[in-house]
């Protein structure tokens, strides 16, 4: 079998605050395998985001392992992981998280740019990837000129620009109606259609049933999947 | 190295974008700073050097002229003095010359009326000078300080020209002003047309008061003018026996190499030959310093003030992007293009300012103080920046900016990436 592109052994996130101890995460040991499709959910602080947040290594575990295509990120020094999350991961967060004085194309531009160091002559593919998100036509607006909807595609496209092999998406649909959240949803198919892990958090069962498999967690540990 | 430059062009391209698109009233209001704190620290350092300078030149242009010749430090007089003004009118460079007698007195004012043996006299010891009006003008243009009356004549014999502060209304009376037990101050009450006795030597004479002259030097301005050969005679000096010549020379000759020549030619032997700079002493340098230091200081606090406020400022912009720097961090931009975009803006904001300072300095404030001098009491203030002591400053206010911008962004950028981007 081939071997895990991602693997937790027993990690756990603890936070305190004065003398509570919170268990966000509570010793999951997971497996996720090249071109998946895997829906995160569970009830609101179950521990979703932060077990998200662990295995795209914006954070790091307070106990065990978090291995990505085999190595142990715990070792990795800090600019190691941000090469990883460059190069490796795209990121959809909840919010869009656009930077606002960037226009979209500038926005989906940005992570190859600091990756290739290629800006101008380069933009073609951000082109096509806002075109690919149905955006070819608002590659010059502003975040604020833009809907919620495509505010969301414009992340998406950055998530793509410098070809992830795992794609984080972290309640994508969170902010948005129901058309444009089918719409994100279609759009998140596709890619995995195309070959590129997907991890998505997600509240709602009926975008959690898109995927191929489901994890559901409870208190910080998981309890099916 | 190559990730490096790469981070440093990534950098640049995201300070292009918060400055285009950025709050124009935050960059109008750190531009602001750095544009005054700039002049603050250019011109008010060279506004404090500018009034030792000025003060050396109004003694220049007002008494000493550009070369001063005076009695060796043994003599009384300078010893051939007529030999003299005719050698030092022959040389290259020279233009005019005034040569002055030199006596002490005492001008009493009121000495008609009886007084009461347990008063003061109203009287006051001074230095006498003796003038040719015509000569004396032509160096240092002694007509221009007469603000009451008139200047002196070639043929007036019993007048003279008192300084301003001689007289009780411009210099009041208190031991301050100079008064003794034997002498007040100042004359109380004499206006140009009134007579005063003046004792040259012990011998008593009548004079009438024909103008009040008043300059930036003491040496105008405690003085007592009249007509030269009127001087000599009262004083029965030869005529080649003179105390004071004041040379001014011909523009673009130097005063040192001029001085110089009078020496090597022998005058050395009867006079004392000095630059105007040389006859000051060195308290004109001592106190040249002192304000130098006094405008470093002022600008040092003046740096610091600017890095404490470039620092809040950065601070306070970087906290308000604190989670778009998170989200940076997330999409792997690395810390070195995010805090390198920072110290950029930072550099950006004091490049403007200073730009715009040094417009506004060389453009206004520089010509408009050398056209109308700042009226100081002892002298001209003018001021002093020249281009490489600003360009000094200029360079010394961007790397203070530098620090402060890139330490409040390192500040925001070391905090952990999820904590950043969900705010807490």
């Amino acid at each position: 079998m081939q071997a895990p592109v991602i693997e937790t052994r027993d990690v756990k996130k603890h936070f305190t605050i004065g003398e509570v101890v919170t268990r966000a995460v509570d010793g999951i040991s997971i497996q996720i395998h090249e071109g998946e499709f895997v829906a995160i959910d569970g009830m609101s602080g179950s521990g979703k985001s932060t077990l998200l947040h662990l295995l795209s290594l914006l954070d790091r575990p307070s106990e065990g392992e978090v291995r990505v295509l085999g190595e142990d990120t715990s070792r990795f020094p800090r600019q190691r992981r941000v090469s990883m999350r460059l190069t490796t991961f795209g990121y959809v967060f909840q919010d869009y998280a656009l930077i606002p004085e960037l226009t979209a194309l500038e926005n989906v531009l940005l992570p190859q740019f600091m990756q290739t160091g290629c800006y101008a002559s380069c933009s073609k593919r951000g082109e096509e990837l806002l075109a690919r998100v149905g955006l070819g036509d608002r590659l010059h607006n502003l975040p604020n000129q833009l809907s919620g909807g495509e505010q969301q595609r414009v992340a998406i496209a950055r998530a793509l620009v410098n070809k992830p092999r795992i794609l984080f998406a972290d309640e994508p649909t969170a902010n948005l109606d129901s058309d444009t959240s089918e719409n994100i949803m279609g759009i998140i198919k596709e890619l995995h259609g195309q070959g590129i892990t997907v991890m998505m958090v997600t509240h709602e069962p009926e975008y959690a049933a898109r995927a191929e498999r489901i994890i559901t967690l409870a208190d910080g540990r998981v309890v099916e999947g | 190295m190559y990730m490096t430059l790469r981070s440093l062009r990534v950098g640049f391209f995201l300070m292009l974008r918060y400055l285009r698109r950025g709050s124009p009233w935050a960059s109008l209001l750190i531009v602001t700073i750095m544009f005054l704190t700039f002049l603050n620290v250019v011109v008010v350092r060279g506004v404090l050097v500018g009034l030792p300078i000025g003060a050396s030149l109004s003694y220049e242009h007002e008494y000493s002229g550009q070369v001063l010749v005076t009695p060796l430090a043994n003599q009384r007089h300078i010893d051939r003095t007529n030999y003299i003004e005719q050698f030092i009118a022959a040389q290259e460079g020279y233009r005019a010359h005034t040569a002055r007698y030199l006596a002490s007195g005492v001008l009493r004012a009121d000495f008609e009326r009886p007084q009461k043996a347990s008063l003061l006299p109203d009287q006051v010891g001074a230095a006498l000078v003796g003038i040719d009006p015509y000569a004396e003008d032509r160096v240092t243009q002694l007509s221009s300080l007469v603000i009451e009356g008139r200047y002196l004549r070639e043929g007036d014999t019993s007048v003279v020209l008192v300084g301003s502060q001689l007289l009780e209304r411009y210099a009041g009376n208190t031991p301050e002003s100079g008064g003794t037990p034997e002498t007040s101050g100042s004359l109380s009450g004499v206006y140009p047309g009134d007579t005063i006795r003046l004792t040259i030597d012990d011998v008593a004479g009548e004079y009438e008061v024909v103008g009040v002259v008043e300059g930036k030097v003491g040496e105008n301005s405690r003085r007592v003018f009249m007509v030269d050969r009127h001087l000599r005679k009262v004083l029965g000096r030869s005529a080649d026996k003179k105390d004071e010549v004041a040379i001014v020379l011909t523009s673009g000759a130097a005063a040192t190499a001029y001085a110089q020549t009078l020496r090597d030619a022998g005058l050395a032997e009867f006079a004392t030959v000095q630059t105007s700079r040389e006859s000051q002493g060195q308290f004109l340098d001592d106190i040249t310093d002192t304000f130098n230091l006094l405008g470093n200081g002022v600008g040092f606090i003046g740096i610091i003030v600017a890095a404490i406020t470039v620092f809040i400022m950065i601070f306070i912009v970087a906290l308000n992007r604190q989670k778009q720097i998170g989200i940076l961090k997330g999409i792997g931009i690395n810390r070195l293009t995010i805090e390198s975009s920072y110290v950029f803006l930072s550099i950006a904001y004091a490049s403007v300012g200073i730009g715009l300072g040094v417009l506004v300095l060389y453009g206004v404030i520089a010509p408009y103080i050398a056209e109308n001098p700042i009226d100081f009491p002892f002298a001209d203030g003018i001021l002093v920046a020249p281009w490489d002591d600003t360009f000094a400053r200029g360079l010394i206010l961007i790397a203070t900016t530098l620090i402060a911008g890139y330490l409040p962004a390192r500040l925001i950028v070391q905090k952990p990436t999820i904590n950043a981007i969900l705010g807490r």
